[in-house]
């Protein structure tokens, strides 16, 4: 038989580390892509769809992000959808449809059984709260034969709600501990039977979910549950430095950025532009975010350049811009604060326009 | 720090020059060209080396200024010079655009210092060096209306004249007052301070939204489960309903099975006796009417009409009934007569062909006529070729020819005679005949008088052509065509009253004519024939009548059609016939009617008498009682109908138990589930605006961070901004006070110096205002002469350099400084350059003997 191991999908995200216009297409995206997720696991008769929490952003979503959820599930009345809630979608006062195919976990172990022929899998689940976070554990039974798979929300290691006791869940004859919460993939073994893995989340939503996103697709007709990471993201986020030292206008930047850092046209890219720059010379990474349009979906360029300033080299200056030099870095302003006040100064004092 | 001696391997026009310096003045006075500024360079690149050649820079650096004119390798050189009292060597090379590698040798021993030397002499860099080491006369000439003291400012900040702090305060204070302004808010920061609390106030909105959805979602729950409640209720409502509305078909079913079982009862009561049978009534009906039709058979079989219509038959009829074969004959005779009838009533119609040979022949052509015709038609036919046969002209036959023919119209004449006499004949013979004849007549007549004009004429013409002699014509020809001529009247004589015309000649004109004429003749035989028919036609029909008038005599039928005549005869042999039969039948009928009768009553007596019916008004009775019968037999079925239905009906439908109240409202319960999802309706409507307005909630969390980022931004710039304006000020005063403000005294120094130079006693006070004793007054720099302001001006300089250099004191490079004072101030300037040239080590040049240092 085929399950599907996914979570963390926060529908109704905001995402609003992007900006507007590439927000609002993300969002439809990440809906898109839950909604492609179920016709694959239509297509390939999956029996069920393990949501490991988080499917919603919000402790309260909105009701239309639960009717779309409600009418993807209606849509594949064949396959079942077993809902973990996570700690984001916790407090959920929208209460929807009750679909015979939806079905959900409560703060006590809840199991569910899949038979097919000699094979016998069963799925137990439970919602880590406040009051069970601990109790949960000891209350688990699983028979040694069959297959087993658990599903729980949180963090291996972590206290509280939100916390996953790894050592509690040894010698439980589970054979497969699917996890939620952590948005990247992670796997392990616990014990001699189990193994655990974090599927990480559908789709990246920020830079700080960059790399490759999917789903885990089970098969336990085997001896041992089988798992295959299918990638599935529409795109993938990526984040790279780039060393612009020694380039002395935006389309050399550009350029050096290119050198560095491989581009799909289809992703979104977040470039650190690093390295020491000129001081007077202005930043560079508007108008290379500017040219990186034709390469890639979208791409946020900061500038986390450091200025090429050395004090020393003004000691012996003998001038008003000498002594302003040593003036500033005497004080005790920052170093970036140093080096900002010095170009003002002497861009000031060379007649120069003050592009701050 | 003293030079000794530098020797420039390459550099600029030098190659391999040595050089000498005096310990405290060495004066130069050469051309232009020689080199000054070679030299001046050669010296700084030795101490502080030269700027890199950047690629793509068109800046024209010392470095490619001073090239080796003679190329070669080791572009540089060495200079040598003491200082602290060690001996220093400085061995510096240049290649390409930034190589520059030194060595400077202490005593002789490389020191191994990667410091640029005049850095670790001067303690100065390169352009500090360059802004005070080196004068020309540009840096201290001073204009009339110049100051000195902004001279000082300028060499002491180190900035151009063109460009001073004020200018560069004013940038920067106008760059801040972008981001605030004291006043009028249209500055960067408050615009973003805007922003952000515009943005604040969206935000608080949405949020308030927000949580209002939560209540909104408890009330979308609430009312789906009461809409789900009062589905279910509807559902239970209509269930209970269907269950009632069985009942009711039930104890409707019961009661219509109870209703028919007292009609079957009362129905019962009324015949004591028992209900007859269907079969019963319907035999007792029939004896009624079976005794009815007899009786009235009976009397009316034959009735006494009948018996007077057979009597006039008989009558009628009396010498014979007309067989169906004699009426059949009748029939044919009567459709003959009237076809005959018809046939002699229908005049015939001539045909246009008929009139036109009637038109031309009055009577038939005789055979005579057409024998005379044939043969002249003939004669004429040999005569035309024989005429065409013969040759027109012969020689010396002319007289001959006249006699020779003379006979012949002889007998022309005789035959033109003969018809006119014919012609005659037959006129006369007309008025016996018919006018055919006279026609024929004038006609022949005609014909016969015109051949004798035609003779006489051809007669006459050829005695005339025979008085002509010579080659003349044929005169065999001539009486040929004499005779063609006469055949061809003659025919003409004949054809012509007929009518026909000889345009297209004789033959043809002969050809239609007996055409016509065997046309005519045949006319005029069917005409004969037709009349025959006729004739015997007439007495077929005469006979005919006579024997259908004797026919129908014979029967005494009269009629204005002889068809009408024979319908009614048949009709009288059809009627007669049946009415003879009928009586017959009546006759034998009537004692088998009358037994009949019998029987009949006894049947309905038994039937009366088994349910006690009156004989009297038994056919009503009867009728009452069928219905009755009827009206049981269906309340009978009604009965069991009705009684199987309810037992079916409630065995289907579960009747076990009553309902304990009757059918419910569904209409107050449809209103209401109306009423709860029209709410739901709304709900939903306001949830989803609720929603599209609290989703822009995110949106502005991240505006109002970005705008807060923007501000604090905006302020840190404004901040750094003002601080630079202070640190710019703050490093003009302490500038200043390091080392303007110390020139004064050590201008001091150099102020015996200047008075031996001048003559004037030269002060200045604390704001660095030149003023000169003269006549024991205290007057203004402005009272002094340029020349004498220049000179001021360089010991300011010199007073400056003394404070700037911390450790040893460069040495003086002077470009022809002097070259715009007059001989008086040049002679003083001399005097102080010699004077200052104990302190410290000029190199003096100069391209004017009068400026040079003797």
């Amino acid at each position: 038989m085929k399950f599907i191991h996914t979570a963390d999908i926060h529908l109704g995200s905001a995402l609003n580390k992007f900006p507007k216009e590439i927000a609002d297409a993300r969002k439809a995206e990440l809906r898109d892509t839950f909604k492609r997720l179920v016709d694959y696991a239509a297509r390939e008769r999956v029996r069920a769809v393990i949501l490991a929490g988080d499917v919603f952003d919000s402790d309260a979503p909105f009701k239309k992000d639960k009717d779309f959820f409600y009418s993807v599930v209606k849509s594949a009345p064949q396959v079942d959808f077993l809902y973990l809630r996570g700690n984001h979608d916790s407090a959920s006062v929208y209460t929807g449809e009750t679909l015979p195919n939806l079905k959900t976990f409560a703060e006590t172990w809840t199991v569910y059984e899949y038979a097919e022929g000699e094979e016998r899998v069963r799925i137990a689940g439970a919602e880590l709260s406040a009051t069970n976070a601990t109790s949960v554990y000891s209350s688990l039974d699983l028979p040694k034969e069959g297959k087993n798979i658990v599903a729980l929300h949180g963090q291996i290691g972590g206290a509280g709600k939100d916390g996953v006791d790894l050592k509690r869940l040894r010698g439980k004859n589970i054979d497969y501990l699917a996890l939620g919460h952590i948005h990247r993939p992670e796997e392990g073994k616990f014990d001699d039977r189990g193994e655990y893995a974090y599927c990480g989340c559908l789709e990246g939503r920020g830079f700080d979910e960059a790399g490759e996103h999917g789903f885990l697709l089970l098969d336990t007709s085997g001896e041992k549950i089988a798992r295959t990471f299918v990638p599935f993201a529409a795109r993938t986020v990526v984040e790279a430095d780039a060393d612009i030292t020694g380039v002395k206008d935006a389309y050399g930047a550009y350029r050096r950025v290119k050198e560095l850092v491989s581009f799909q046209k289809k992703d979104i890219y977040r470039v650190n532009l690093v390295g020491e720059t000129d001081l007077e010379a202005e930043s560079y990474a508007g108008d290379v975010s500017q040219y990186l349009k034709q390469d890639c979906y979208f791409a946020d360029v900061k500038d986390k350049t450091v200025k090429k300033l050395d004090f020393h080299a003004y000691d012996n200056d003998r001038s008003l811009r000498g002594e302003f030099v040593r003036q500033v870095y005497e004080s005790d302003l920052t170093e970036e604060e140093k080096k900002r006040v010095v170009a003002y100064g002497l861009r000031a004092l060379e007649g120069r326009e003050l592009d701050v | 720090m003293k030079l000794i001696s530098c020797h420039i391997e390459n550099f600029g026009k030098f190659h391999r020059e040595d050089i000498t310096f005096d310990g405290r003045l060495t004066a130069f006075c050469e051309g232009n060209g020689y080199g000054k500024s070679t030299l001046s360079a050669f010296l700084k690149a030795m101490f502080y080396g030269m700027k890199a050649d950047r690629a793509n820079s068109s800046e024209f650096t010392d470095r490619r200024h001073f090239l080796p004119f003679e190329g070669g390798d080791n572009y540089g050189g060495y200079v040598e010079f003491s200082s602290e009292g060690a001996t220093y060597k400085i061995e510096r090379y240049f290649e390409g655009k930034s190589g520059d590698s030194f060595t400077l040798y202490r005593n002789g021993v490389p020191t191994g210092s990667g410091e640029e030397p005049g850095v670790q002499f001067f303690g100065i860099d390169r352009d500090s060096f360059e802004r005070t080491a080196y004068l020309t006369g540009a840096d201290i000439t001073v204009g009339a209306t110049g100051d000195i003291k902004t001279k000082l400012n300028n060499l002491a900040e180190g900035i151009g004249d063109d460009a001073d702090l004020t200018d560069a305060l004013a940038r920067l204070e106008k760059k801040a007052k972008e981001y605030k302004k004291s006043k009028s808010g249209n500055d960067l920061i408050s615009k973003e301070t805007e922003k952000v609390n515009r943005l604040a106030a969206d935000i608080e909105n949405e949020r308030r939204i927000e949580e209002g959805l939560t209540e909104k979602y408890r009330r979308e729950n609430g009312l789906a489960e009461e809409i789900g409640a009062a589905e279910r209720e509807i559902a239970e409502a209509q269930s209970e309903n269907v269950a009632v509305t069985n009942w009711e078909q039930y104890d409707r079913m019961l009661g219509e099975a109870k209703a028919a079982e007292e009609e079957i009862a009362a129905i019962q009561e009324k015949y004591p006796r028992g209900l007859p049978l269907l079969p019963e009534i319907e035999e007792a009906r029939e004896a009624l009417h079976r005794g009815e039709t007899i009786r009235a058979g009976m009397g009316h079989a034959f009735s006494e009409e009948d018996g007077e219509a057979l009597a006039a038959f008989r009558d009628e009829f009396e010498l014979g009934v007309p067989s169906a074969e004699g009426l059949r004959a009748a029939e044919a005779e009567v459709s003959a007569e009237a076809d005959l009838k018809r046939k002699l009533s229908v005049p015939r119609e001539e045909t246009e062909r008929e009139r036109e040979l009637k038109e031309k022949f009055r009577s038939a052509p005789s055979a005579e006529t057409v024998d005379t015709v044939a043969r002249t038609a003939e004669e004429y036919r040999e005569a035309e070729q024989r005429y065409n046969a013969l040759p027109d002209t012969v020689a010396g036959a002319v007289r001959a020819n006249t006699g020779k023919k003379k006979p012949l119209f002889m007998g022309l004449a005789a035959v033109s005679v003969l018809l006119i006499l014919a012609g005659i004949a037959l006129a006369c013979a007309s008025a016996a005949a018919g006018a055919a004849l006279l026609y024929a007549g004038i006609a022949v007549g005609a014909v016969g008088l015109l051949a004798l004009i035609l003779v006489g004429f051809f007669y006459l013409n050829k005695k005339t052509e025979a008085a002509g002699g010579g080659l003349a014509v044929n005169p065999e020809k001539e009486d040929m065509g004499r005779k063609k001529d006469a055949l061809y009247a003659q025919l003409q004589a004949i054809l012509l009253p007929y009518g026909y015309s000889f345009e297209s000649g004789a033959a043809y004109a002969v050809k239609t004519f007996f055409d016509d004429a065997e046309a005519y003749s045949a006319l005029l035989r069917e005409a004969r024939a037709r009349e025959e028919e006729r004739g015997a036609a007439e007495q077929e029909l005469a006979a005919l009548r006579k024997k259908l008038d004797a026919f129908f005599n014979r029967y005494g039928v009269v009629d204005e059609t002889r068809s009408g005549a024979l319908s009614r005869l048949r009709a009288d042999v059809a009627e007669y016939a049946s009415l003879e039969k009928r009586r017959e039948t009546a006759e034998k009928n009537e004692a088998s009617d009358r037994r009949k009768l019998e029987e009949n009553a006894g049947d309905i007596g038994r039937f009366c008498e088994k349910y006690g019916f009156a004989a009297e008004g038994l056919e009503e009775t009867l009728r009452a009682v069928e219905q009755d019968v009827r009206t049981a037999a269906s309340a009978k079925k009604t009965r069991l109908e009705r009684k199987e239905g309810a037992e079916k009906l409630r065995r289907e439908k579960g009747l076990t138990e009553r309902p304990q109240e009757g059918a419910r409202d569904l209409a107050a319960l449809n209103a209401r589930l109306g009423e709860l999802r029209n709410k739901q309706a709304q709900l939903s409507k306001e949830i989803g605006e609720d929603e599209f307005l609290a989703e822009k909630l995110s949106d502005h969390e991240r505006d109002r961070d970005e705008a807060n980022g923007k501000l604090k931004e905006y302020k840190k710039t404004y901040d750094l901004l003002t601080k630079t304006v202070e640190f710019l000020n703050a490093a003009d005063s302490r500038l200043k006070e390091k080392y303007i403000k110390p020139v004064k005294d050590k201008f001091t120094g150099y102020s015996l110096a200047l008075e031996r130079a001048l003559g004037e006693k030269i002060t200045v006070d604390a704001d660095f205002n030149v003023r000169f004793l003269s006549g024991g007054k205290e007057r203004d720099e402005g009272h002094l002469s340029s020349g004498q302001r220049s000179v001021v001006a360089l010991c300011f300089r010199l007073a400056l350099i003394d404070n700037m250099y911390d450790k040893e004191k460069p040495f003086l490079i002077l470009d022809d400084p002097f070259a715009s004072l007059d001989e008086e101030h040049f002679n003083r300037a001399k005097a102080l350059l010699s004077d200052l040239s104990g302190r410290m080590q000029i190199v003096y040049f100069t391209c004017h003997p009068s400026r040079a240092m003797k």
